[in-house]
């Protein structure tokens, strides 16, 4: 009977302590997913200073640019401040894969097809999809492929009307706060493409946001560093702001 | 047209007030801008010197929540007199240009109404720098080769945004006409040739632009927006005048030298009424557009009695009041590090009438190579006049460049152009300008 209790107690000692972890453990790939994009889409709204530098493959910096970005529920807008060659360039980005891009030179906002929202961000190695309100939940479907002590890795293909213009990504979890910190992309031909890395997690007013993103091109062998410089959430942006009325203003 | 004036000063009145009443402008004034100069030779008569011009452009700007200032203006050297090759001199004159100057006022005691106020661009359409339905401001045609030019107009601009429809209205009380080259050999590209007549003629030539009277100078426009089945459509309404001349003829016996003709040729800008339709939307990864612009002119006649000279009278239409259509449609598609834009055009702007319009097919290949350091257009451009004598009414432009971005805001481009085609052909009376060209840019 001692013996037995013994053996009792041993157990739950050594299972206690796990505990946490095997419950989390039981949670599938789409519950992580989904405490993904709450997280990612808790704030109300957010308004953010952005610094771009290009590195080219030698690792030198080639230039600088800014900008400030808009962004509320599925609604973005964002704006340059430089270079001076891109000052004043403006992006909408709606729900329904609608995207409207500013052009000051031609006093023009003009509509432009999702898949070229798959392009280039002004040069960087961003897409205009990659800045996007991301609901992986939603355009992903999803298999848990690895744990460690750190993270969980999810391997997502993109279900029918995906229009992001990668097949497949690999999604590094944080299991302590459900952030994603690494993100791979995979092309239409199932090439790696891209590598996404998050770092300097913060906690800014209740909501984790990273302040610096490195997006490398590995087929280009050309990366770009995105800086957050100023992040302010809940500001009480309007629906009404995220028109073509306050793209070219 | 007393009770109009009247209204137009009141108008301004209000707007003053308006001006005076808004927040003072708390931030400072932002300036930006850029420097060009472009050199371009002939491949055809000894490598002549065919275009130089070096400008200056500042952009000045002040912005508050509720109102912003924009001005655009070029100090301009245009270095060697437009396409006279024989008679070019370098020149030191510089131009001062105000292209654009405006007001926007956004707190108006109308909360969806935005309005802008002063010297500014129009650009209506959807079409990538050619727009059939662009039709407020004069065209700048000074540099034959760079479509989709325009200058700006001293207008009133109000644009209502009334839930998903978006209503402008502009106001433009003076007449400006487009802005021709200097040579008057291109200048003849863009008048109507004048009638051949059966008589020896004394020509005489003059320009009669509109009385500066409210009624007769200006013009109007309304434009209505919305978003339909994951399309942007608009409607468009214009009543204005012609920018380019139409010739007015008139014949009178010449007194003094019996058996010759005084033909009268007076420039005059006829108004015209014009509908338009434009969409924009997107499928997948190709974006297309579309435009449709219904041109109702008035028409120039005159009746001219040659009794005199036994040849009765003489009617001569240089315009008819029958309306004609210029169309466009067009798409764009990339992929990579490719793009691709074509768009197919029925109707040239100095085109008028529907016996004159021609067809052009604009196409546009561009690779961007080393991160985007270097960019590759190939742009073409084939004109068919008539397609039952595709053979006899062709022209087309080849015009490959190579772009090249050592720095961020800096942009050197080399380009060459060749042209052929048959005379009658808008292009092909310009065949003998092949040309090779260098532009620097640089922003700031």
């Amino acid at each position: 009977m001692k013996n037995l209790f013994l053996i009792l107690l041993l157990t739950l000692l050594l299972i206690f302590p796990v505990l946490p972890g095997i419950t989390a453990e039981q949670l599938t790939a789409k519950a992580i997913l989904e405490k993904v994009d709450t997280l990612l889409n808790a704030p109300q709204d957010q308004k953010i200073h952005i610094k771009l530098v290009l590195i080219d493959k030698n690792g030198k910096e080639e230039e600088n640019r800014e900008l400030i970005m808009m962004q509320k529920g599925e609604k973005r807008m964002g704006k340059f401040l430089s270079p001076a060659s891109q000052r004043g360039i403006g992006f909408l980005s709606l729900p329904n894969d609608l995207f409207y891009v500013y052009m000051p030179a031609f006093k023009k906002t003009q509509r432009i097809a999702t898949r070229q929202k798959s392009g280039k961000f002004a040069g960087t190695d961003f897409s205009y999809q990659d800045l996007g309100t991301q609901q992986y939940s939603e355009e992903w479907s999803s298999q848990l492929v690895e744990s460690d002590q750190e993270n969980y890795v999810l391997q997502l293909t993109a279900v029918e009307g995906n229009n992001t213009g990668y097949s497949q990504l690999m999604l590094w979890v944080n299991k302590t706060n459900f952030f994603p910190v690494k993100v791979e992309f995979y092309n239409q031909n199932n090439r790696l493409c891209k590598i996404l890395t998050s770092s300097n997690v913060q906690e800014i007013s209740g909501y984790f946001i990273a302040r610096e993103l490195e997006m490398v091109d590995v087929i280009k062998n050309h990366s770009t560093k995105m800086f957050l410089e100023k992040v302010e959430f809940d500001t009480g942006l309007s629906d009404e702001f995220f028109t073509e009325r306050y793209l070219s203003r | 047209m007393k009770r109009k004036n009247t209204l137009y000063y009141l108008l301004v009145l209000f707007v003053c007030f308006w001006i005076f009443s808004v927040p003072t402008f708390a931030s400072g004034l932002e300036w930006k801008g850029y420097f060009q100069t472009e050199t371009r030779f002939s491949l055809q008569n000894n490598s002549e010197l065919t275009w130089q011009e070096t400008n200056l452009r500042l952009q000045p700007e002040v912005n508050t929540n509720n109102a912003r200032f924009y001005g655009e203006f070029s100090l301009r050297a245009p270095g060697v007199a437009f396409q006279l090759p024989k008679e070019s001199s370098v020149s030191n004159q510089v131009l001062l240009e105000l292209d654009e100057a405006y007001l926007d006022l956004y707190a108006t005691p109308w909360q969806q109404i935005d309005l802008r106020i002063g010297k500014q661009l129009i650009p209506w359409g959807t079409g990538y720098l050619l727009n059939p339905t662009n039709n407020l401001n004069p065209e700048d045609l000074r540099d034959l080769f760079t479509f989709g030019r325009y200058l700006g107009s001293n207008a009133l601009k109000a644009t209502s945004y009334l839930g998903e429809v978006t209503l402008t209205g502009i106001y433009i009380p003076t007449f400006a006409p487009a802005a021709l080259p200097e040579s008057p050999r291109f200048q003849s590209l863009f008048h109507s040739e004048l009638p051949a007549l059966p008589f020896e003629t004394n020509e005489y030539i003059t320009e009669i632009p509109p009385a500066k009277l409210l009624k007769e100078s200006s013009s109007w426009g309304l434009r209505l927006e919305k978003s339909i089945l994951d399309c942007d459509f608009s409607v468009s309404y214009i009543d204005g005048r012609y920018t380019l001349p139409v010739p007015k003829i008139t014949l009178s016996p010449d007194q003094a030298a019996p058996g010759k003709v005084d033909l009268l040729c007076e420039l005059i800008y006829p108004r015209r009424k014009i509908v338009g339709f434009d969409l924009a939307g997107a499928y997948g990864g190709l974006s297309f557009w579309g435009e449709v612009a219904i041109f109702f002119p008035e028409e120039v006649k005159t009746v001219s009695d040659l009794s005199a000279l036994g040849a009765g009278k003489i009617e001569i239409t240089t315009l008819e009041d029958t309306p004609y259509t210029k169309y466009l449609i067009g798409f764009d598609y990339s992929i990579n590090d490719l793009y691709f834009n074509s768009q197919y055009l029925h109707g040239f702007p100095q085109e008028r009438g529907t016996k004159e319009l021609s067809n052009y097919l604009v196409s546009c290949l561009e690779f961007t190579l080393h991160d985007g350091k270097i960019k590759i257009p190939f742009n073409t451009c084939l004109e068919v006049k008539d397609f039952s004598k595709f053979s006899d009414t062709y022209a087309f432009i080849l015009s490959p460049e190579i772009c090249y971005y050592p720095e961020i805001n800096t942009e050197i481009i080399i380009s060459l152009r060749l042209i052929d085609g048959k005379p009658e052909t808008t292009l092909g009376k310009m065949k003998d300008l092949d040309e090779i060209g260098l532009k620097v840019k640089y922003s700031f």
